[in-house]
């Protein structure tokens, strides 16, 4: 476990006392190779899981380790180890691209300028445009080919997709799934858009509420989990009750001949359904 | 690293620009002024005979032209650089410390910049190097400009330390100073506008503290007396050309004895001390003369006043520095929103 790139052990973060945690209890292990999906309704937690990872946000209980180096007692070691890409683009508007891939190159001893120009140029877009210019898309596209410039052995990409209309969206996962099967990196993919992610990541972890509810690959769940109709299901069978696209009720279900199987979404759907159903009657 | 710096100061190039183009313009215009003062070629026993006789009588015809037309144009003309001169460094350094932090957090690239970087510390010595190097560059220029237009004023009879901070390595100082001021609140505010605000207010402050231990400076000097004065008559001591910067009043006894201020007020019937004004003490005063008592005008040498300088520079050599470890601190701790 703590080969991989990047390790969860116990983690938590609150940022004030009176309020509820953000984070609790999360662990998992991302595998080397992987593309990760880290999945969870908005205030899961997903971008503090993120941001600590860069030392952005300080544990208050357990611990991360990235690359096998804990962000609070080395944070320059762990930032140099990973490609970051956040929520929102967030580039100098007053900057042309080619601006941004030279302090790229300042801030990063091993940042591959070539490489990232190349990425740049592969979205169809020239060096000397200025970021005020380009579409949110477009934006999220020099986004990530300054994250894969960085060459990091770990990508950390904080719900990149959410801005994006489906062309970019594509556009984007082609150019991440392409860097990283290529050199052999390492993504934990933040989304809420499951559809997109399916398609992209081999492993899904689901927060909700501030806590892992699912850690497990991407095909071993689907193997796992069907879909039934709730009123063929009694109570406990059913890991949690949702709405389908059809508007009926359905119940996700572990290890069982009936029904069909479950897409990655319904087995997210489940998931959360299930984890606010235990929240609401913890709460009560 | 010059194609970094090169993006940097494109980062910011409204506030260095403006900074430096506003050093620049009050250098040029500072050695303008004296190229023009040059200009009038005032004889040297022009400038010996009006310094003989500083109420202006008797000073040869000849001289009278050119000696008015040098008093208009550093009056007037050097007056307004002097007077701008009094706030530029800190307009500058505010200019260039202020957006360095504050602008990346509260446009959300901070998270950007601290992904790329590992070392947050490296990261704010490569982006404050080119604004510092560049309006520093700038600041010295206008502060050596206005340093040569003040040695002429010097030299025609007027004070050093009344234009203490108003020219020279005192002008780089205060320009730092204000940088790390406005580099250490912007870091802690995040955003841009209101760490001007604040900046200026808070550098006006730090003027007016440096200000009153300044004054509490001088007065603590041994001091000479200017001139002894009563109800009938003022005896100058000391002669009027030699530049003697006032530093506070006593008194001296009927017996001859001199005396505080504070000294001369204590002896002063309660009833006339209680009813008179607070500051101007008029009735006391008045009293005191009637007495027999003389007012004396204390002070020191512009030399010897010129002994602040040291103190100035390091004052705000000290809030700069200080300021710019404490911003270091701040960047290093705090999360890039």
């Amino acid at each position: 476990m703590s080969d991989s790139p990047l390790v969860a052990d116990r983690f938590g973060r609150r940022y004030r006392r009176t309020r509820p945690w953000a984070v609790r209890g999360v662990s998992f292990a991302v595998p080397e190779g992987s593309i990760t999906a880290l999945v969870g309704a908005n205030g899961a937690g997903k971008s503090t899981l993120i941001r600590a990872c860069l030392g952005f946000e300080r544990p208050d209980e357990g611990r991360l380790l990235v690359a096998g180096i804990d962000p609070r007692r080395d944070r320059t070691k762990a930032v140099n180890a990973v490609g970051y890409v956040p929520q929102s683009a967030s580039l100098y508007r007053n900057l042309t691209i080619g601006d941004h891939l030279t302090l790229g190159g300042a801030a990063r001893a091993s940042f591959d300028r070539p490489y990232a120009l190349a990425r740049v140029r592969g979205a169809g877009l020239s060096e000397d445009r200025p970021i005020g210019d380009l579409s949110g898309g477009e934006q999220a596209q020099v986004a990530l080919a300054l994250a894969l410039g960085t060459r990091a052995p770990l990508l950390l990409l904080d719900e990149p997709l959410a801005s994006l209309d489906p062309l970019a969206r594509r556009d984007f996962l082609t150019t991440l799934v392409d860097d990283v099967r290529g050199r052999g990196a390492t993504a934990l993919l933040s989304s809420h858009i499951v559809t997109d992610v399916e398609q992209a990541c081999d492993r899904l972890v689901v927060l909700a509420d501030g806590r892992l509810v699912l850690d497990a690959a991407v095909a071993t769940a689907k193997e796992q989990f069907r879909t039934v109709a709730a009123v063929d299901v009694e109570g406990p069978a059913a890991i949690g009750t949702f709405a389908g696209h059809a508007g009926e009720l359905l119940a996700l279900v572990r290890d069982t001949s009936a029904g069909r199987t479950a897409s990655l979404e319904e087995i997210v759907l489940g998931h959360l359904a299930a984890a606010r159903t235990r929240s609401t009657s913890e709460a009560a | 690293m010059f194609a970094a710096a090169r993006v940097t100061l494109k980062q910011h190039r409204f506030e260095v620009g403006a900074g430096a183009l506003a050093a620049i313009i009050l250098g040029v215009s500072a050695l303008v002024i004296e190229y023009r003062l040059r200009a009038l070629n005032v004889p040297p026993d022009c400038i010996d005979n009006f310094l003989g006789k500083i109420d202006g009588t008797g000073v040869a015809a000849a001289c009278t032209g050119p000696m008015r037309a040098w008093a208009e144009i550093i009056g007037v003309e050097g007056g307004l650089i002097f007077g701008v001169m009094k706030y530029l460094p800190f307009a500058i350094g505010l200019l260039g410390g202020v957006p360095i932090v504050a602008r990346e957090l509260e446009a959300r690239t901070a998270q950007t910049a601290w992904s790329l970087s590992g070392s947050r510390l490296r990261w704010l010595l490569r982006q404050m190097a080119p604004i510092l190097i560049l309006l520093g560059v700038s600041v010295t220029f206008a502060a050596l400009a206005a340093s040569v237009l003040q040695a002429s004023n010097v030299a025609w009879g007027g004070f050093a330390y009344f234009d203490l901070g108003l020219h020279g390595p005192l002008v780089v100082a205060r320009a730092f100073g204000a940088f790390g001021l406005g580099l250490l609140i912007g870091a802690l505010l995040g955003r841009t506008l209101p760490a001007f605000v604040l900046g200026g207010a808070l550098s006006l402050a730090i003027v007016f503290a440096v200000g009153n231990v300044q004054d509490a400076w001088l007065r603590g000097l041994d001091p000479i007396i200017i001139y002894e004065t009563s109800f009938e008559d003022a005896e100058p001591i000391v002669d009027p050309l030699a530049r003697v910067v006032q530093s506070g009043w006593g008194w001296r006894a009927p017996d001859g004895v001199q005396l505080s201020f504070a000294e001369g007020l204590a002896r002063v019937p309660r009833e006339v001390f209680e009813r008179d004004d607070p500051v101007q003490y008029p009735e006391s005063t008045a009293w005191l003369h009637g007495q027999g008592y003389k007012s004396l005008a204390l002070g020191v040498t512009d030399e010897i006043a010129m002994g602040w300088a040291p103190y100035d520079a390091l004052v705000y050599s000290l809030v700069g520095a200080a300021s710019v470890a404490g911003a270091i601190v701040v960047v290093n701790r705090r999360r890039p929103t």
